[in-house]
């Protein structure tokens, strides 16, 4: 049991590094675009496209960071008051922290069928090489999905207490 | 409903939740007990509107000039060009320190990016020279703060959004108040160096100061680059964040210091920090909604109209207010709810957008160096591998420059406003 | 007693702003307080696209702004204002009225639940647009190759392209700055938000240019606005063709003072005769509908509206 949970949580963490690296080339995506916006412009050449799609680019970045940042623990957490508390006060924090994230990722999921419903339309300029504009609705998809995958990894946090593994820690001892 | 926001909140955190997450449990919970629990999917969608903000896609690009700096060895050339110049005062690295940041300032549009960076080289050198490690965390801590008041800054980026002002006046307008702010902490170490050792260091021979200055001028001309790009050249704020980086890499490549794994950890590094900013953004920007369609804005007027009508006495309870926001709350969020329902008031009595700005900003961040959310307290306890209680403690006498700093940046408008009425026009 | 929400995108004190808060006193007299309205500016509740859906959700009951944010529900509804093919504004009225159309507006409706309170085009917005540049318009050749600014839409883009402007997509609010850097020469805008944005300071000719006519749409959810009773309907339509007439003399009074006030500053002001890209664009729309760009009978809506006695 502990050997097959471990075995998942090392898994949630390799994808977690994934989301990282869409993360990433989000954010390298931006980082050209700008720069050839501004090498360009000399030239009076404007591609209209390219400010669109840094956009999009930015909110892709900030959606798969939020799985990312949450399973990597890249976020910030106050923990002097749970110290304070003692071996007790880290359990108990452990849990209220995994259901917190659990509640309000069942609250954005549940609300999933709606945005979906309801999210008609293109994000305008965001040109697609095979012609018409990236549809908004995804837009939002990463924001569910690093939802979804938020929720599974307190789960798994949850079941590896109830098992008795520590939780993770900042120390990178999972990266290769 | 302020209250559960607020209480819920502070609650998680406190309860080692994470930050992003407890801001978005508290934005749902408020929601479920307000008249609008039947339609959450304003969450998702507000989220996405959060993050959808043309004017900020300059933050990831001002955070990783300071991480590009840091990984390109810029950050080690501005630490020696300070230590050669004020290296010799009395309390010299502590100088050295505060000097530090101010340059690093001029590149960097975050604190965070300070603390971890440039801390960690400051605070090693200072231990090495015999200083206590908690002196040393405080102060550069306490240094850090000028960062986001000379431009560029990210603050000052979302609050020219919250308030519909010109980034590039924002600009201008922390430029003198973040140099008073790293005068204030020269002056208190000036004077505490009076009453206490602390380790000194010879003068540095001119030669040395040439040679760091060498080094050191192409990070000292890079501020004047980047501000006056926006301010006189051809670029928008987030093409100037990108010029910040690019020259960066740049002089990465040049002293040969910048590899292929320090880029993408700069890289890696950057796209995390954004994403915890643009997440906590997007839960702020649904909680936002709700007060907007509560019209609590308005209510919180009316309560405050009915308290005094003089401005310095507004001013005083804005302090405190700020002040007493940014010890329990982080200051982007913060700054998320506070600017829109305070900007009525602030019409209302008569106080320029431009100063307010300044106000909210420099008073949120000395909420950095405070306890229980002081983050740039817990970076360092990190970096310096210092307790963070005795970094509390150490940084409490501190706090007395950057409030006087505070005091004089609000009684004395044209400290703010000065420098941008005069390049833009009032 | 009612109260609705009506979002609209305009600061309180500018004057869409003015005629808004006109609409909603008129209601509250005429329908005799049955129906309060509190409007939510400056986009507090949040950009087009969210505000629809607030109000598809009947949370938000009024949106005052372009219906042409319809088009996620009815594509067509992007062509309301096809630029350079009125012959007036009366033409255009009249193809607003046709029955194709009416079938755009029925086809949202039915499929999101948001329809239109009385007649779309009562309300005028801008009241009119004109270019606002860095380099004199004085004939239809000026457009060669000026950089003119855009806003994101592949249709505006193309039209502008194809009337021989080099395009440039930049942010409104850094249009300013832009010109004054000389990334570009111009920008399109309605008369009303020149002085605000202060483009005469950095683009002193303006040129009234008539491209289309816009009207700002009150966009009602179809629920709430069934579930009033018959006296308190009628009072909101009385109110809103009122907030109509208010408007018109309100806009064209505004955009006369302001274009003085420029006029006085150094600005030049002339009127561009737009036949040259009228012809232009009647080819252009021709290929495009042959190449099923356009929606459907709208070139044919477009003919059949023209006034035969010209
Ligand atoms: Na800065
Ligand atoms: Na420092």
């Amino acid at each position: 049991m502990q050997r097959a949970l471990l075995r998942l949580d090392q898994l949630n963490w390799s994808l977690a590094g994934a989301f990282l690296w869409a993360a990433n080339l989000c954010l390298l995506a931006m980082l050209c675009l700008t720069t050839a916006t501004i090498a360009l412009r000399p030239f009076g050449l404007a591609l209209y496209w390219m400010w669109p799609w840094t956009m999009v680019f930015f909110i892709w970045l900030s959606f798969f960071g939020f799985f990312a940042l949450y399973a990597r623990l890249k976020d910030i957490r106050i923990d002097f008051v749970a110290q304070r508390m003692g071996r007790a006060g880290m359990a108990m924090t452990r849990i209220v922290a995994d259901l917190a994230a659990l509640f309000l990722a069942a609250c954005l999921l549940a609300q999933a069928p709606m945005v979906i419903a309801t999210s008609t339309g293109i994000y305008d300029g965001a040109v697609l090489p095979s012609g018409g504009e990236v549809p908004r609705l995804f837009l939002s998809v990463p924001l569910f999905l690093s939802t979804a995958l938020v929720a599974i990894t307190a789960l798994i946090d949850l079941a590896k207490m109830a098992v008795g593994l520590p939780e993770n820690t900042t120390l990178p001892h999972l990266e290769p | 409903m302020a209250w559960i926001l607020f209480g819920s909140f502070l609650a998680l955190i406190l309860l080692r939740v994470p930050i992003s997450i407890a801001i978005g449990t508290a934005t749902v919970l408020t929601f479920l007990n307000s008249e609008f629990s039947h339609v959450l999917q304003i969450i998702p969608q507000q989220m996405l509107e959060g993050v959808n903000k043309a004017s900020l896609t300059a933050v990831p690009f001002f955070i990783m000039a300071g991480n590009l700096m840091n990984a390109s060895g810029v950050t080690e050339r501005i630490f020696n060009f300070a230590n050669a110049v004020v290296g010799h005062m009395k309390a010299g690295l502590a100088q050295v320190n505060i000097l530090s940041s101010m340059i690093f300032a001029g590149i960097s549009g975050a604190a965070v990016a300070d603390c971890a960076g440039l801390g960690a080289i400051e605070i090693k050198a200072m231990r090495e020279r015999g200083y206590k490690p908690d002196f040393a965390a405080a102060i550069t801590v306490a240094s850090s703060v000028v960062g986001p008041l000379i431009p560029p800054s990210i603050g000052l980026v979302l609050y020219a959004f919250l308030a519909q002002q010109s980034i590039e006046r924002m600009f201008l307008a922390g430029l003198v108040p973040g140099v008073l702010v790293g005068l204030s902490l020269m002056i208190y170490v000036r004077v505490v160096a009076q009453f206490r050792e602390f380790p000194t260091q010879p003068r540095a021979p001119m030669r040395e100061v040439a040679g760091t200055a060498k080094h050191g001028i192409l990070a000292l001309i890079a501020p004047a680059i980047i501000l006056g790009s926006i301010m006189f050249g051809f670029v928008t704020a987030t093409e100037a964040g990108v010029l910040a980086c690019l020259y960066c890499i740049a002089i990465g490549i040049w002293y040969r210091e910048l590899t292929v794994r320090s880029f993408f950890d700069a890289l890696s590094d950057t796209a995390m920090m954004t994403a915890v900013i643009m997440i906590i953004i997007s839960f702020s920007i649904a909680m936002g909604w709700l007060l907007a369609i509560d019209q609590t804005p308005q209510k919180l007027a009316d309560v405050v109209f009915s308290l005094t009508d003089s401005k310095y006495v507004f001013l005083a309870l804005l302090l405190l207010f700020i002040i007493l926001v940014g010890c329990v709350v982080e200051g982007v969020p913060a700054m998320l709810i506070l600017v829109p329902t305070l900007l009525p008031l602030i019409d209302a009595y008569g106080i320029d957008r431009v100063h307010f700005g300044i106000i909210i900003q420099l008073g949120l961040l000395i909420g950095i160096a405070t306890p229980p959310m002081g983050i740039g307290l817990y970076i360092v306890s990190e970096v310096g591998r210092v307790r963070f209680e005795q970094v509390t403690l150490a940084i409490l006498p501190m706090l007395v420059p950057l409030f006087a700093a505070l005091l004089l940046l609000t009684y004395v408008p044209q400290t703010v406003t000065f420098l941008p009425d005069f390049f833009l026009g009032p | 007693d009612t109260t609705w929400r009506m979002a609209t995108k305009m600061p309180v004190d500018s004057p869409e702003g003015r005629v808004f808060e006109r609409f909603a006193e008129l209601t509250e007299d005429y329908t005799d307080g049955a129906l309060t309205i509190t409007i939510f500016p400056n986009e507090q509740l949040g950009k087009e696209n969210a505000v629809l859906e607030q109000l598809q959700a009947n949370i938000v009951q009024l949106y005052a702004e372009g219906y042409g944010y319809m088009k996620k529900w009815e594509p067509a509804l992007d062509w309301t204002a096809p630029s350079f093919v009125f012959d007036d504004y009366d033409h255009w009225v009249r193809f607003m009225q046709t029955d194709l159309v009416q079938s755009w507006f029925d086809n949202a409706a039915e499929q999101a639940g948001v329809r239109m309170l009385g007649d779309p085009t009562r309300i005028l917005r801008g009241p009119f647009l004109v270019t606002v540049s860095n380099v004199p318009i004085n004939s239809a050749a000026d457009y060669q190759g000026l950089k003119l600014r855009m806003h994101e839409s592949t249709r505006a883009i193309d039209a502008w392209t194809a009337l021989g402007a080099e395009v440039i997509t930049l942010p409104w609010t850094e249009v300013y700055q832009s010109i004054s850097k000389g990334i570009v020469e111009g920008l399109n805008s309605p008369i009303a938000l020149v002085e605000a944005m202060r483009f005469n300071e950095v683009a002193p000719h303006i040129t009234r240019i008539d491209e289309f006519w816009q009207s700002i749409g009150f966009m009602v959810n179809a629920q709430a606005y069934e579930a009033l009773d018959d006296e308190t309907r009628m009072g909101l339509l009385k109110a809103y063709d009122e907030a109509g007439a208010f408007s018109r003399e309100l806009m064209f009074d505004v955009a006369q003072q302001s274009i003085a006030r420029m006029q006085e500053q150094g600005a030049t002001y002339s009127v561009l005769d737009t036949s040259p890209l009228i012809e232009t664009m009647a080819t252009y729309y021709q290929e495009q509908e042959a190449a099923g760009n356009l929606p459907v009978g709208m070139l044919d809506a477009i003919e059949a509206t023209r006034d035969s006695t010209q």
